[in-house]
């Protein structure tokens, strides 16, 4: 990963070479700070990625903007779109208290089934369907992505916002279920928020993976949902890590979205949290992040061609 | 006079690989999916051809000139938008660009049809490269370019073909980078609305921008362009005033028995 200083365009890094000073009729006063890096070279990256950070902070309000068309198309198309947010969940959750309390007995402990179940099912919908929405969202807007240049990170960027918008809908149904089950609130749901944002980097850091990745193989949109239903089953969604044998102990120990959920189940009953887990989840999901921003990156100059 | 673009020795080859997804196994997904993102391209499939769109392209343009560019359908003139536009990049050569380029390849990038004119306005704006707080301080003129208040707040797919256009360049006209790129947006709109769109291209040069003009309008080449150059598979075959270019290709076409 060398640093290869061809491609300027941080404001810091600004080359005194050109202005575009005589005829300054070009830009208005309050864009100055756009006009600061002129000078850009464009050639084939051969070796070596660049992250750009100074690039994607300048296009930042891309993000807004495709969320917003993303979230606001989907509530133009179908009215059931916007309770798809909350039935999916709700359905979910009383198909599975159906088998595990009727059907067989399924001990979850101090939270009542449908409660256990439902703070899998909210984080695990949120997490499967933005990283599968993500992956195929380079493909779907492939007709801007051939015509014009901004960082392509916004576009599965924009399918997990709108995830971030449903998590927040279903996390409200979350909250009237809790109370109705009465749920004692402790001091440790102050730390909700940090299993929220583990779970959210996990789904961005797969997303741009996947998004690269399905870019060139197209067939990945069909078989990346069947990885993720079997993901859920080997994750604790909707059962509780007690009932895992011994000897399938090393599958919840690799797999960061179990202690999320166990975290995040702990954090709301005042449980105490494993951190040694949280913190192994957290490594991988960190490392997660950065190799699938460098992926993304180094994968993003072929987009418009193979798309 | 300064500088704004200058390319040089640009290259661009594009695989014509046999390789295409539809037919990837998923085997062969894995076995590549490990590989691919760190062999770039240079995992030669001995099956595939490929093509040379752009050769040896350099180029000098300078702030403030309206440059046309001609030639026959798949010279090249599109890839060399494209490239300077950061769409994609060149296979080997380099391209100095001084500014930003707003680039028009296509007209209604980033419109949507399920949302209505005023939210279009906003979302194209800012794939285009607008700040949020200029698009709304331009907004009222956007609209008035476009002469479509009553319709803003219908949604696009309602637009009428013309409307749309309308709307699609009113938003691309107030775009203000340092470099314009159009690449024959004019083949859809009236005479009136072209007519509108050669007097809004003069004003933008006579604001200093660079303008780069794709078209197979000879006539629009002739009228505002200062200077023209010519792409004839994948080469830079003329560079001058345009009348001159125009007619050479107008006369290597004729020996061809290409169209025009």
């Amino acid at each position: 990963m060398n640093d290869n200083p061809s491609e300027t365009f941080s404001p810091s890094e600004t080359k005194p070479s050109a202005t575009i000073a005589g005829s300054n009729a070009v830009g208005r006063e309050g864009e100055q700070q756009c006009l600061d890096h002129l000078k850009q070279v464009i050639e084939s990256e051969e070796d070596g990625v660049r992250l750009k950070l100074g690039e994607l902070w300048h296009y930042r309000e891309l993000l807004y903007f495709l969320t917003l068309r993303d979230i606001k198309v989907r509530y133009k198309q179908t009215l059931l779109g916007v309770t798809w947010v909350l039935i999916q969940p709700l359905l979910t959750m009383l198909i599975f208290t159906l088998v595990f309390t009727r059907f067989m007995r399924m001990n979850t402990g101090e939270m009542p089934y449908p409660l256990f179940a439902l703070s899998g099912l909210v984080l695990w919908l949120f997490f499967a369907n933005a990283v599968i929405n993500s992956a195929g969202s380079l493909v779907f807007n492939a007709h801007l992505i051939t015509k014009v240049y901004f960082p392509r990170v916004y576009i599965p960027a924009a399918s997990i916002g709108t995830g971030l918008v449903d998590l927040a809908v279903s996390l409200l149904l979350f909250v009237a279920v809790a109370i109705y089950y009465r749920i004692a609130w402790q001091w440790s749901i102050l730390l909700l928020p940090l299993f929220l944002l583990m779970i959210a980097l996990l789904t961005l850091a797969l997303g741009l993976l996947f998004s690269s990745l399905t870019v060139k193989y197209r067939d990945l949109r069909h078989s990346l949902p069947f990885v993720i239903q079997i993901w859920m089953f080997a994750s604790p969604v909707v059962y509780p890590t007690t009932i895992v044998p011994e000897n399938w102990g090393w599958l919840l120990f690799i797999n960061p979205i179990a202690p999320i959920l166990e975290g995040f189940r702990a954090a709301l009953t005042g449980r105490a949290i494993e951190w040694p887990h949280v913190g192994i989840a957290g490594a991988i999901v960190v490392v997660l992040l950065i190799v699938s921003l460098y992926v993304f990156r180094r994968a993003e100059e072929q987009f418009a061609e193979v798309v | 006079m300064t500088l704004s673009i200058k390319t040089e020795n640009i290259c661009k080859r594009y695989r014509l690989s046999a390789l295409h997804p539809a037919h990837v196994t998923l085997r062969q997904v894995l076995d590549e999916a490990l590989s691919a993102p760190f062999s770039r391209g240079r995992n030669n499939n001995r099956r595939s051809q490929t093509l040379w769109a752009l050769r040896n392209i350099n180029l000098e343009i300078q702030q403030g000139e309206l440059l046309g560019i001609i030639g026959p359908n798949g010279a090249g003139k599109t890839t060399l938008l494209k490239i300077l536009s950061r769409v994609v990049k060149p296979t080997t050569g380099r391209a100095v660009v001084y500014g930003r380029v707003g680039s028009l390849i296509e007209i209604g990038t980033g419109f949507h049809q399920e949302l209505t004119g005023r939210e279009n306005i906003f979302l194209s704006g800012a794939i285009l490269g607008m700040r949020r707080a200029e698009i709304e301080c331009k907004f009222d003129e956007i609209v008035a370019f476009s002469e479509l208040e009553k319709f803003l707040e219908t949604p696009l797919k309602w637009y009428s073909s013309g409307m749309y256009v309308r709307l699609a360049f009113a938003v691309a006209a107030h775009l203000e980078p340092e470099i314009l790129i159009m690449d024959e947006v004019f083949a859809v709109g009236d005479a009136t609305f072209q007519q509108k769109c050669l007097v809004k291209m003069n004003e933008i040069r006579q604001q200093g921008r660079t303008i780069l003009f794709v078209s197979h309008d000879m006539m629009a080449i002739k009228e505002v362009c200062r200077r023209a150059v010519l792409l004839q598979g994948g080469r830079l075959v003329a560079d001058g005033g345009p009348a001159a270019v125009v007619s050479k290709y107008l006369g290597s076409s004729r020996e061809s028995g290409s169209e025009v």
